[in-house]
């Protein structure tokens, strides 16, 4: 029999795959050591006779055995067996799809573990390009979100097949990285033919999860349900009726692609094909709704959802000088602050001249992502920078924006139709910006109409009616709700709006925002940009909520604001006075206790911020310091110590000349293969409250990045952490690297497994024995 | 699983410090925020034993491990892991600036895994009706690091529990353990029995270890690294 073109056999029937490779292997040939891929080329004949199993089942798709045959397991090996295994499989089935299998690569990718996406990419592309003779491309089994894009993007970049992909959930719902099944379908949907799930549970298990996701995709659904949970001898307990049972309710699900994982045989499949040979697809469940995700939370745009500003060089001297210097932690800090304050997504923005925007924009998404799990908004108008930003986040992210002009429309929406981003329109153009409602509208359906020709549903794309400042252009202000009320009134679009500009040049700026902000939700806007660190925003919005019965029997607004005092909601200010003067500070670092009231109020007072810094802060660091070091104060003590004089010199950064307390710039690294960085994090925070300048690099670092670091910032004190012994000898290559490129910087090493000797012997200056030594040592090497 | 707030500052080196009650909120709360983030799960696997896990081809090396085994007949691989979960939310404390967060939260998860195994590992022992020998990981004595990926192999880890080996043989998740449990036979002595199943600390070499403990059992938080005598 001749075979369809797969995407169209899939449009009209429903397909059979074939189900557990590996448990036939352990029937045929017991144990099949460590890569069983490799009978591949030893007992080619075993594999083809599984195979013709499977295809005198009834299965329609014949899983070659790559499953494993990736770079990262297989080694120079994979190329090989990937080729084998296809074409074992088109003979022994030549009437059938033969599906390229690919599983994970066994390694956990960032940020979590030590793959980038970039080597995870390559071994995909690899594998796919290996397997370029089958008919279909599996991506199965994957639990983690930067494998599973990795794979996809590797697959569809390198490939024109069809690809099916499914991620393997615990009874929670979520893998074992925390992706949900909202999550996955977001992401996964716009990059594959088919989504779905497989292995780890039995079919029973799998059904709530398959119901889930049903109503998230637009694609075919797949199912490879495990034959139930495994007994302590490795036993699967689900038999092949009782599997087909099940399968038939799947099917009534819209399950498309069905077939088998662990512990099911040719007996299950067999029932399960002829059952689904027997049927009609029944129709998809699909509901299509605005929404966002990172790899582990969705926010879906039914009601008012807080984008956060705060991300954003523009205008905010701190967070510019943060970019400039490379000095991530301050844009960690901001991101945590406003997820803590209530935002639903956070923006951000890398915009300054003068600086690599594709390179800083995609560094700090891979850096805040690994400390919220909002779903971020890429804010730039460099093509390029979006591009590589997309790449590198985790989810279903936002672009913002696309305008009206031509050149914009044809560079942003195709990276928005590929990665399956949201994608904000300002509606604006060539001409500018307009005066009126109607200008608006039309620019406005020109991207409804442009993104609808790249499959761009009305629903991700977020219109900007533009706020204006009501001190130059007063009656603006209601042409821009006119707007918003009118594109909501004709599109399932959703609405955005950067609320705050409206009040620029006026007094008292927040009343004049939150006036506007009421406004324009009443008016339609779906998504304030805003500052949600400011309570009064977040106010009007719970308040908002009350009015319109979303915030159902009030719950949340009681919960929230039960027990509020409003009084000092509206500015931060201390209810706590200082008894006494100049010692209260140093009292409290000592002590560990919250200091930023304290710090404003002796500004306030006209105390001179070095005074501060040499009269309070340093003699209290020096004295729980001392006692720390003679056994009198312990760990927790400095470290509560260390966080306190931390939040107090945040505070005086702003009054103070910018570098005007910088003793000297040291580069702070966790060495490459190493992943435990929490004592490099301590003493960055230490060294910092000394006066130093630290550039924190990270864990997992390259020698390469290390060197490359400490020449750009021309720093004379490197720190290196390792924790293992296994990584040392990365600490020992760093080292050697340093001392050929960087010869004037010196070197301190520290982590558990390190002594004095041990130090020395790889080519360290000084080792670093507790939380105080790098302060030391910083001392004598940069004073 | 529990984590006493004496055995988190062991961690934190800090023994013989007595927590102010600002101090012990705040451990309490690390442990409270520990337990809510992870998602503790194990694996284990038995195998006849001798002086390799039989039919695997696989061979435990380093004298440690083959004392400690001396005499099994059936071992156990073992890995528990609390899921990444818990380096999200330290990272976030970091972020906000709050190191000493960060460091409990750290110490108290290095406790949870412990306790998460021992509970594991008691139950294996009933619900299997065997005698086990205390836990022993890669990197303790002289039982090599590298062997971190093959225990990780032969359990299927990533795929069971989403425990996974870097290169070089970190285990990620990072609050995770491996290990090799022994099955004593019924002819052990009591007094031999005792001997594989002592505390850690006290067969430990390293007694300058600043982590060592007066007495009871102690395994190695976490990450099973060498220890720094």
């Amino acid at each position: 029999m001749k075979k369809k073109d797969f995407r169209k056999f899939l449009s009209e029937n429903i397909v059979a795959l074939d189900g557990a490779f590996g448990t036939m292997l352990q029937r045929k040939a017991g144990n099949v050591g460590i890569l069983p891929e490799k009978l591949n080329l030893e007992q080619p004949e075993l594999i083809a006779e599984i195979h013709r199993e499977y295809a005198a089942a009834g299965a329609d798709v014949i899983t070659a055995n790559t499953f494993g045959a990736n770079a990262a397991k297989a080694g120079a090996l994979s190329d090989e067996l990937i080729r084998a295994a296809v074409k074992i499989a088109k003979n022994a089935a030549p009437d059938r799809y033969i599906a390229l299998d690919i599983g994970p690569t066994g390694r956990l990718a960032e940020p979590a573990g030590d793959m980038s996406f970039d080597e995870a990419y390559d071994i995909f592309a690899a594998a796919v390009k290996a397997g370029e003779d089958a008919d279909v491309i599996l991506i199965e089994t994957m639990s983690d979100m930067t494998e599973l894009r990795a794979a996809l993007l590797a697959a569809r970049e390198n490939s024109d097949k069809p690809v099916l992909a499914t991620m393997t959930f615990m009874n929670d719902c979520r893998t074992f990285t925390g992706v949900s099944a909202e999550c996955f379908a977001l992401v996964a949907s716009p990059l594959a033919d088919a989504v779905g799930v497989n292995c780890s549970l039995g079919p029973k298990e799998l059904l709530p999860i398959v119901e889930r996701l049903a109503t998230m995709t637009d694609k075919p659904l797949i199912v490879q349900p495990n034959a139930g949970l495994p007994d302590s001898h490795g036993s699967f307990p689900v038999g092949a009726e009782e599997f087909a049972e099940y399968a038939g309710r799947f099917l009534d699900l819209g399950v498309r692609i069905i077939g088998g994982c662990c512990g099911t045989t040719p007996e299950h499949i067999a029932l399960t094909a002829a059952l689904a040979h027997s049927r009609r697809p029944a129709p998809s469940r699909y509901v299509p709704r605005a929404a966002v995700c990172s790899a582990t939370r969705t926010v879906f745009i039914d009601g008012v959802r807080v984008i956060g500003e705060r991300i954003n060089p523009t205008g905010k001297k701190a967070m510019k000088a943060a970019l400039i210097a490379g000095d991530w932690a301050y844009a960690a800090r901001q991101a945590v602050e406003q997820t803590e304050a209530g935002a639903d997504i956070l923006d951000v923005n890398a915009g300054l001249p003068d600086i690599d925007e594709p390179a800083v924009l995609t560094e700090l998404v891979r850096r805040i992502q690994r400390v919220t799990d909002l779903p971020l908004q890429i804010d730039t108008s460099d093509p390029t920078a979006a591009e590589r930003a997309l790449r590198a986040y985790n989810g279903k992210a936002i672009i913002n924006s696309v305008n009206g002009e031509e050149r914009s429309l044809d560079a942003v929406l195709p990276l928005a139709a590929k990665y399956g981003a949201a994608v904000v329109g300002l509606t604006i153009d060539e001409h500018g910006v307009p005066q009126t409602a109607e200008e608006r509208i039309a620019i406005a359906e020109k991207i409804i109409t442009r993104a609808a020709a790249y499959g761009i549903p009305e629903h991700d794309i977020y219109i900007d009616c533009l706020t204006l400042t009501v001190g130059a252009q007063q009656e603006q202000a209601m042409r821009t709700l006119d707007a918003i009320r009118t594109i909501k009134s004709r599109h399932n679009v959703r609405t955005v709006l950067g609320v705050s500009n409206v009040s620029f040049g006026l007094p008292a700026r927040r009343i004049v925002n939150s006036a506007f902000l009421t406004a324009a939700m009443w008016a339609g806007l779906d998504l304030p940009i805003l500052n949600p660190n400011l309570p009064e925003n977040m106010q009007a919005i719970a308040a908002f909520n009350v009015l319109t019965c979303r915030d159902k029997g009030c719950a949340e607004y009681t919960r929230r604001y039960t027990d509020a005092d409003l009084s000092i909601t509206e500015s931060r200010k201390s209810t706590t006075t200082a008894a006494d003067g100049a010692n209260d500070l140093r009292a409290l670092v000592i002590k560990g206790l919250p200091t930023a009231d304290e710090t404003n109020r002796l500004l306030e007072a006209g105390t001179p911020p070095l005074d501060v810094v040499n009269g309070m802060l340093i003699p209290a660091l020096t004295e729980i310091g001392d006692a720390y070091e003679a056994g009198k104060a312990f760990l927790p003590q400095l470290l509560a110590s260390a966080d306190s004089a931390k939040e107090s010199f945040t505070v005086l950064r702003q009054y103070m000349p910018a570098g005007g307390e910088n003793k000297g710039i040291i580069v702070l690294a966790t060495v490459k293969g190493d992943v435990h960085d929490i004592g490099k994090n301590i003493a960055g925070t230490v060294l910092e409250n000394y006066g130093y300048r630290v550039i924190d690099l990270g864990k997992n670092v390259p020698p390469e990045d290390v060197a490359a670091a400490v020449k750009k910032y021309n720093a004379r004190l490197c720190g290196l952490s390792a924790l293992m012994t296994t990584t040392v000898p990365n600490m020992a290559e760093t080292i050697a690297l340093l001392r050929r490129e960087c010869p004037e910087c010196k070197i301190m090493v520290g982590g558990a497994v390190l002594t004095e000797e041990y130090a020395a012997s790889i080519g360290a200056d000084f080792y670093c024995k507790d939380a105080l030594s790098d302060v030391r040592i910083a001392s004598i090497v940069l004073r | 699983m529990k984590a006493p707030r004496e055995e988190i500052l062991r961690y934190l080196g800090s023994m013989g410090h007595e927590p102010d009650e600002r101090l012990c909120t705040r451990i309490d709360d690390a442990v409270s925020a520990v337990t809510a983030a992870a998602s503790p799960r194990s694996v284990f696997r038995r195998f006849g034993f001798d002086g390799s896990l039989i039919g695997t081809g696989y061979s435990p090396a380093g004298k440690d491990v083959l004392r400690q085994l001396d005499g099994c007949s059936a071992v156990y691989l073992f890995a528990a892991t609390l899921g990444n979960g818990v380096e999200r939310i330290e990272e976030q404390a970091f972020a906000r600036g709050d190191s000493l967060g960060a460091v409990l939260l750290d110490a108290a998860a290095s406790c949870l895994i412990e306790s998460f195994c021992d509970d594991e590992c008691e139950r294996i022992a009933r619900s299997e009706d065997v005698t086990l020998t205390s836990r022993f990981s890669c990197g303790y004595g002289d039982y090599p690091l590298e062997h971190q990926a093959d225990i990780i192999r032969l359990l299927d880890a990533p795929r069971r529990i989403g425990l996974h080996v870097s290169e070089s043989g970190m285990l990620m998740p990072r609050k995770s353990v491996t290990a090799l449990i022994g099955v004593l036979g019924n002819g052990y002595s009591p007094a031999d029995a005792a001997a594989h199943t002592a505390d850690k600390c006290r067969r430990c070499a390293a007694l300058n270890c600043p982590y060592r403990k007066a007495a009871a059992s102690y395994d190695n938080g976490g990450q099973n690294s060498r220890s720094p005598a």
